[in-house]
């Protein structure tokens, strides 16, 4: 073989390589190599056979009077009953340099018990009062097995000390922030859940 | 003519081989299906090699007073990685640190974020490659800029430092929500509140999840308070763990004397519910077998602020357990009694002034992650 085949080869050999690690380069790390898995929609409870779900009635509107569907589906063959403690909570506004999401405020609270016969599906319609604004969740608790059976996302932060000053969060003391948050929810905090049933 | 181009299809062909080995050196390593990422870093074995902190001028005021304690107590082996939106950031924290042993690495983000670093990821290592497992989503990030800032930490960390993975999960945690002690991960019972019908069915699959991402046994705490585990137990080596009890802290400064209600900016915590929930944790660790000490916390009554030296970091080197311990003005009994109980433990006590941060939900250890360990 002349040196100008050996060249040539050589050359054939640098651009082939070249071609194919750049065809072929990993991938960066950063890629998630599994398609995110769906969430689930429509949150339920099952209790021993009893599917319970909540959604709201018509569109949802802060200031006005909110109501909620629950619905409870017997999925076996014998009469069965239940009894739900159902509350909505309310997240309080939270200094943009807090670590978490401060511990939700219960603004509505309600017992219900529902008798159902086999394999048939009961709905009862909750009235939860005037609907405030920013995030809430309603969580559905039978016994020891509870669920966060709506939620809404909202604006639970830069409410308080979310003064945009050329661009900058003004600080406030941690004082100030739990003073401003206990007087933005006090209005609509509960003393004690209604027994109801 | 085949005859003629021969020496062009010799070279086509080292080419091939050269690439072909090229490509398998560098590429990663993955299971196909579901990454397996192997197990997250332990919090008490092994010597810290890599940290990570967030550092936003907003909330210097928090977070900067701690760092300036822990960063020059920090040995000169240590690699810091600082996320910072800009470079102005970075030389803020230099100047409000001072001289340092460890290496202060930047890595400007270009994005708003939170200070709180150890939310944001859990780190594994499969043996041959370090990943970081990012939660499916941060919570809040909907409405809260920096949250959502968050969120993207995890790709510019991995894009930042060659070899690291990113992982995104399917569930919904915080990186505090999860201890790792004697070799399993003890999960807190919050994360089944944010996952069960929303992200998986039941807690079956939420255990099995949990036990695939983490890579490791699953301790899925029961009846437990709704914080983040770091902040209510922590493992002290060789099986045993600290669990913290409100009790023992009322009873070093529940006295008016003490103005625990000042300390916390608001009334304590002195539910027979909370320490129940305690006590609760401390038994089902105890049958799985872990040696249980409690440990005095002081706990506000909204559920996010708690003074507890649990918090904290802990390191292993040249044959010495060191513990960063957080310690909190004004509440010096409880920072001595702490200490004792750490010592006991056989723990080299360094004491990190988190005053600044407690009372924004968070210290030592929320607003300082462990990337690697030796």
């Amino acid at each position: 073989m002349t040196a100008s085949r050996i060249a040539s080869a050589l050359a054939v050999a640098a651009a082939t390589c070249l071609l194919v690690l750049v065809a072929a380069w990993p991938r960066p790390l950063t890629a998630n190599e599994e398609k995110p898995a769906a969430e689930i929609q429509v949150p339920t409870l099952n209790v021993e056979g009893l599917e319970c779900s909540i959604q709201p009635i018509g569109q949802l509107e802060n200031g006005k009077e909110a109501k909620f569907l629950l619905t409870v589906r017997n999925t076996t063959t014998a009469q069965r009953d239940i009894s739900l403690d159902l509350s909505l909570r309310t997240i309080p506004p939270v200094s943009p340099g807090s670590r978490m999401i401060p511990l939700p405020t219960t603004v509505w609270t309600d017992g219900v018990a529902v008798e159902i016969g086999p394999e048939q599906t009961r709905t009862v319609e909750l009235s939860v009062g005037t609907l405030p604004a920013g995030a809430l969740e309603l969580p559905m608790i039978c016994g020891d097995n509870g669920i966060i059976a709506w939620t809404r996302a909202g604006n639970p932060v830069l409410q308080v000390n979310a003064v945009p000053v050329e661009g900058q969060f003004v600080e406030m003391d941690p004082d100030q922030i739990k003073a401003a948050v206990n007087a933005q929810t006090s209005a609509r905090r509960i003393s004690e859940p209604k027994a109801n049933r | 003519m085949i005859r003629r181009s021969r020496h062009l299809l010799v070279g086509a062909g080292l080419g091939l081989l050269v690439a072909a080995v090229t490509l398998a050196l560098v590429s990663p390593v993955a299971a196909p299906g579901r990454v397996q990422t192997g197990p997250v870093l332990s919090d008490c074995h092994g010597a810290i090699e890599q940290l990570v902190i967030q550092y936003v001028g907003q909330a210097a005021s928090l977070s900067a007073p701690v760092y300036a304690e822990l960063l020059p107590q920090l040995p000169e082996d240590v690699t810091v990685q600082v996320l910072v939106p800009d470079a102005a950031a970075f030389a803020d924290l230099r100047h409000r640190v001072g001289p340092v042993a460890c290496r202060l690495r930047p890595i400007v983000t270009g994005h708003a974020m939170t200070t709180w670093s150890r939310d944001r990821w859990l780190a594994a290592s499969d043996g041959q490659q370090r990943w970081l497992i990012s939660p499916k989503r941060e919570d809040g990030a909907e409405a809260w800029p920096a949250r959502a800032g968050d969120a993207r930490v995890g790709d510019d960390l991995a894009g930042a430092i060659p070899g690291l993975g990113h992982r995104r999960s399917d569930l919904l945690f915080d990186g505090g929500d999860v201890v790792v002690a004697r070799g399993r991960a003890l999960v807190a019972g919050r994360v089944a509140k944010r996952n069960i019908q929303h992200t998986v069915s039941d807690a079956a699959a939420l255990l099995e999840a949990l036990q695939h991402l983490l890579g490791r046994e699953v301790i899925l705490l029961g009846r437990s308070p709704d914080h983040h585990a770091g902040m209510y137990v922590m493992p002290a080596g060789q099986g045993r763990i600290f669990v913290a009890d409100p009790a023992a802290g009322l009873a070093l400064l529940g006295d008016p004397a003490h103005r625990p209600a000042e300390l916390l900016g608001g009334p304590v915590d002195a539910s027979a519910r909370l320490q129940a929930d305690l006590d609760a944790v401390a038994e089902q660790l105890t049958r799985e077998g872990f040696e249980v000490h409690r440990m005095p916390v002081l706990a506000g009554a909204d559920g996010r602020t708690w003074m507890t030296p649990l918090n904290g970091i802990l390191d292993q080197r040249h044959g010495r357990r060191i513990v960063y311990m957080p310690v909190y003005r004004g509440a010096e009994r409880l920072n001595e009694a702490a200490a004792a109980l750490w010592r006991a433990a056989g723990f080299v006590v360094r004491p990190i002034d988190c005053t600044s941060s407690y009372r924004h939900f968070g210290s030592l250890r929320c607003l300082v992650n462990v990337l690697a360990r030796r």
